[in-house]
């Protein structure tokens, strides 16, 4: 029994099996029409007019040469040319060119070689009659053509007149006169088809399309022989790296473990070093010092100004790339060279994210007696990201903390966000008249905040205030005056939470509810008690989950 | 002049037009992915991604697994994700109606018990049956649902409801999620001052032929069978020079749904998960940034480089074509959804550039390959075609693709390169110059049934066979 994806395994086969049955039909068959068709294929005619940048009537020529043959367009770059006859050979051409001439005095008359629809240039008669196009790298037309002696003639060699062979394209260049459009909208589309052949002549579709393989051969080859010699070198760098870190660990756990290091630095610190050592160098010495502490770290700190490292810290700020500046800053602020600080204080307000924020990072890390006086001249707003790393600096730095509540009065929102956050953070009572007076803030963020602030703070002479807060606040701002008042002690709070949990709809701000008042032990769990038998489903939930000391 | 005439000279414009601008827009998008990846590698070096860990600054998370029939690797999951590097959050595991014991293997394993939790009816989801908690407080983190059978979608809004968290991430239980993966997807939302973060995703990469170690990639090699070879660069291209630079442009219309970080009231406001489509990822996103357009509100949805996610592909034709189909209909289903957007200035760079390209060069493109193979077949049989030319076209598209491949393959390179051995790196090579050639027929033959299903009314996701991670084995490719 056959599975399913054998079977369609099966199916994929036959179609791929009728896809190359039909192509092989089409090669074979396109191969015998081609011989067939002269129009399509190679023949003699005999021009008798042309016009540069516009068509001529057909109708008008038949009438002005007598003719009642067909006269045929042909676009030659932008010159439209207008020819009579369809031969096979040279001589029948020129016979019926003879003719022409003979009957309408018209002397200009010629004979031009037309393949697929294009005029071909600079082809000549040979002696044995073979008329080929001079090399030219386009394929085979090799016509054999009887000529006879005195008719023998080439193609006029008008440079402006002719264009490279290079068309490969079987689409017929038969150009109507323009009252052969179709109607609208056909026409437009016929416009737009004409538009591309005229202006990205199939020619320059080809040349373009050959250019582009090329490039993209180049390219991914390029690419292949570049990726192997990135990765041989980028493995050896590693390896290089790697030797130099081992090397310089080694050395540091060494000096650095050893009696009185202090005075002896070892001689393979000393020497020129190339940037690869001294990047691996000051790697080891800044892992060690962040894993490391006590009289080590500064140690280590001594180390790498006596090794002249921070003057190469330094150069790093003078680069143009901001990726090796932050860098230099990074460096010198973990290894508390002070004497970098004003250059790094020039970089506080730079555009680059990154930079401002190692910046913000270094001052916090290298002015410990006074970590956030960048925040005087602060322009740019705060993003969290770098409140966050302030933040822990300020904790790993063991940096004197300030008071935040200096701040609240900026016009800076961010940053006075960033004090009420510090402020809850550090339990800072003493910003208790400044953190009420934000709950009237018109920055909903900012009051948010306050709230916060309040509750870490849980001073009960603020409840009152939030109370009064709760009615104009939405949502988010509710449920952190509700989690404020929960942690305060005043139980009046109880009654007015216990209202709101009976007539707020919100369904988060009554769970925040529930969970608050249960904050008020034996009491706020008796009021809770009440409602498990309520009406309100919403609310027996909330109840249940509250008092449920599993979740 | 003759009707066939007239209808050649517009096929013939139509498809000059057609590969011209998809040629021109992968080569632009490839640009914007060099210079965007290349300035998120220098800023990650800057970045301590440990000071998130524990910094009261950083926000909670919800992580939302939704959980089918996954009785063989659930409890290592579960493991890997109550283990990531992060200090605020919370797991939450949705038992979609499992017909398997996925959802009684759970609670013995994690000493769970049902409890009176109080769900808030949000988004609308199926029935739930019950929510469990750990009796063990080392597992305090784990939140079990336990619902009605509903799908992915359905499951996720269930998650969503009762999440604690400001953030949810969305993750595939089967997949295995790097360690920093919370930190990473975090962090935009944290940078950014000016704009709201909707949501942001990474990079996902094959784990097939990985070896795995306690839900952890302990190492990193390139598959060994030829399908998932496929996969991993067309996965490649993709994240790498698609989604980055469209991250970049603000016009990225799918998070996928392996992982991505949601801000949850942006989420909930634009109504949940759209339980009607099976292309639900790409649904929400668009949905959300509507919600946004709409509101005259300022955002992005940001798309980072850095591979967070490890996914078992299909090394099986036949669960390809699944995936592939799910993925077409899902496609079609939110453009449809969506057409509101069609080039409309009101939508911004989403109206006039994200939805028409999702449009034209991910929707239709597969069936104007497919309708220009026919033409041309129909032209050669009636004796027009332009052999040499044929030739010549195929030639330009073929080194396209493979210097594409290659382009995506120095990308991955640039970024955070795992395949660091030379063997891998000559597969890569190998894999790029036969894959157009083996591997894009299927692609287009999946494409197209995904249409034909689409209108033929299909809905079903399909079954997924999956190997599984195994502790301390190879995943089989």
């Amino acid at each position: 029994m056959v599975s399913e994806s054998g079977r369609k395994m099966k199916r994929i086969k036959i179609w791929q099996s009728y896809a190359l049955a039909l192509l092989l039909v089409a090669i074979f068959t396109n191969l015998g029409l081609a011989q067939n068709n002269p129009i399509e294929d190679f023949s003699f005619k005999v021009q008798i007019s042309s016009s540069f940048n516009k068509q001529e009537s057909i109708i008008d020529l038949q009438e002005k040469f007598g003719l009642t043959e067909e006269v045929i367009e042909l676009l030659d770059k932008n010159s439209y040319k207008y020819a009579i006859g369809n031969f096979s050979t040279y001589s029948q051409a020129a016979a019926h060119r003879d003719k022409f001439i003979a009957n309408t005095g018209n002397k200009k008359a010629f004979i031009i070689a037309v393949k697929s629809g294009k005029i071909l240039t600079n082809w000549t008669r040979n002696d044995v009659g073979i008329i080929k196009p001079p090399d030219t790298d386009i394929a085979n037309y090799i016509v054999e053509a009887q000529v006879s002696e005195d008719t023998v003639e080439t193609m006029p060699n008008k440079q402006s007149d002719s264009f490279d062979i290079e068309s490969l394209n079987d689409q017929k260049i038969l150009k109507k006169n323009s009252s052969n459009y179709g109607p609208f909208p056909i026409n437009i589309v016929q416009r737009i088809s004409d538009f591309i052949e005229i202006n990205f002549t199939s020619s320059k579709i080809i040349l373009l399309a050959v250019i582009c393989i090329l490039l993209f051969l180049f390219s991914f080859t390029i690419l292949i022989i570049l990726l192997f010699i990135r990765n041989i070198i980028k493995n050896r760098q590693e390896k290089q790296i790697k030797h130099y870190r081992e090397y310089y660990q080694n050395i540091l756990t060494q000096y650095l473990f050893s009696d009185k290091p202090e005075e002896s630095i070892p001689h393979e610190f000393h020497g020129r070093k190339n940037s690869l050592e001294k990047e691996a160098l000051i790697t080891e010495m800044l892992l060690l010092h962040k894993t490391l502490s006590g009289e080590i770290k500064k140690i280590i700190q001594t180390l790498y100004l006596e090794l002249a490292l921070h003057s190469y810290s330094m150069k790093k700020l003078e680069s143009k790339k901001w990726h090796v500046k932050a860098q230099g800053i990074n460096e010198l602020s973990q290894m508390n060279v002070n004497s970098s600080t004003n250059s790094i204080v020039r970089m506080l307000d730079s555009d680059n994210e990154i930079i401002r924020m190692e910046s913000q990072c270094a001052i916090v890390n290298l002015h410990k007696s006074n970590p956030f006086s960048f925040l005087d001249h602060l322009k740019h707003p705060l993003t969290e990201w770098e409140k966050l790393n302030i933040h822990y600096l300020t904790e790993n730095a063991k940096a004197k903390i300030p008071q935040f509540k200096n701040w609240l009065n900026t016009e800076n929102d961010s940053l006075i966000i960033f004090c009420l956050q510090m402020i809850a953070l550090y339990k800072q009572n003493d910003a208790l008249d400044e953190v009420e007076k934000l709950f009237t803030n018109t920055n909903e963020e900012v009051r948010k905040n306050a709230y916060i602030a309040a509750d870490k703070i849980g001073v009960d002479s603020l409840s009152d205030a939030l109370k009064e807060k709760y009615a104009d606040e939405e949502v988010e701002n509710r449920l952190k005056i509700i989690k404020a008042l929960g942690n305060m002690s005043d139980y009046s709070n109880l009654d007015f939470m216990e209202n709101k949990l009976q007539n707020e709809t919100d369904f988060a701000t009554r769970l925040k509810l529930a969970s608050s008042i249960l904050k008020y032990g034996r009491k706020g769990k008796t009021i809770l008690s009440n409602y498990l038998s309520s009406n309100d489903s919403d609310v027996q939930r909330i109840v249940n989950h509250v008092l449920d000391n599993r979740i | 002049m003759a009707l066939f005439e007239i209808l050649q000279s517009f096929l013939n414009t139509l498809f000059f037009i057609f590969g011209f601008v998809i040629v021109l827009s992968y080569i632009i998008l490839s640009l914007v992915s060099y210079f965007a990846l290349r300035k998120y590698v220098k800023k990650s070096s800057f970045t301590v991604y440990d000071r998130l860990t524990s910094s009261p600054f950083a926000p909670g998370v919800s992580v939302i697994a939704p959980a089918y029939n996954e009785s063989k690797t659930i409890i290592e999951n579960i493991r890997a994700l109550m283990s990531l590097y992060y200090q605020d959050y919370e797991v939450i595991i949705v038992n979609d109606g499992s017909k398997d014991d996925s959802l009684e293997k759970v609670i013995e394993h994690y000493k769970m018990v049902k409890v009176d939790y109080a769900v808030n009816y949000q988004l609308e989801s199926k029935k739930i049956k019950g929510i469990y908690k750990s009796t063990d407080k080392s597992f305090s983190k784990l939140l079990l649902l336990d619902k009605e059978n509903g799908g992915k979608a359905d499951a996720l809004n269930a998650g969503i409801n009762i999440s604690n968290k400001d953030l949810f991430v969305v993750i595939d239980v089967d997949s295995i999620i790097e360690h920093d993966a919370l930190q990473k997807l975090v962090k935009p939302f944290l940078e950014e001052k000016d704009e709201k973060i909707l949501a942001t995703g990474s990079v996902i990469r094959v784990a097939n032929s990985c070896e795995v170690d306690h839900g952890k990639i302990v190492n990193v090699r390139f598959p060994k069978q030829l399908l998932a070879q496929f996969q991993t660069l067309e996965y490649n291209r993709a994240f790498l020079m698609g989604r980055m630079a469209w991250g970049k442009l603000n016009g990225l219309l799918l998070i996928s749904g392996a992982i991505g970080m949601f801000d949850k009231a942006c989420v909930i406001s634009a109504g949940g998960y759209n339980t009607q489509t099976v292309g639900e990822d790409m649904e929400l996103i668009v949905r959300m940034r509507r919600y946004m357009e709409d509101k005259r509100e300022k955002y992005k949805v940001i798309y980072i480089p850095d591979p967070l996610c490890w996914t078992e592909v299909p090394t099986k034709l036949k669960v390809l074509e699944r995936q592939r189909n799910r993925w077409t209909r899902g496609t079609i289903e939110t453009l449809t959804m969506h057409k509101k957007l069609f080039f409309n200035p009101k939508y911004g760079v989403m109206g006039m550039f994200g939805y028409p390209y999702w449009f034209f060069f991910e929707w239709l493109a597969p069936i104007v390959e497919l309708f220009g193979i026919t033409y041309f077949l129909i032209l050669s049989i009636m004796g027009q075609a332009n052999w040499p030319f044929f030739f010549l076209m195929l030639a330009f598209i073929y080194s396209f693709a493979i210097s594409f491949s290659i382009w995506s393959i120095v990308y991955g390179g640039m970024s955070f390169n795992r395949y660091k051995s030379n063997s891998d790196f000559i597969r890569q090579i190998l894999t790029a110059i036969i894959e157009p050639i083996i591997y894009h027929p299927f692609i287009i033959y999946f494409a197209v049934k995904g249409n034909i299903d689409y209108f033929r009314g299909v809905k079903s996701w399909g079954k997924m066979d999956r190997e599984g991670f195994q502790s301390k084995t190879k995943i089989k490719s």
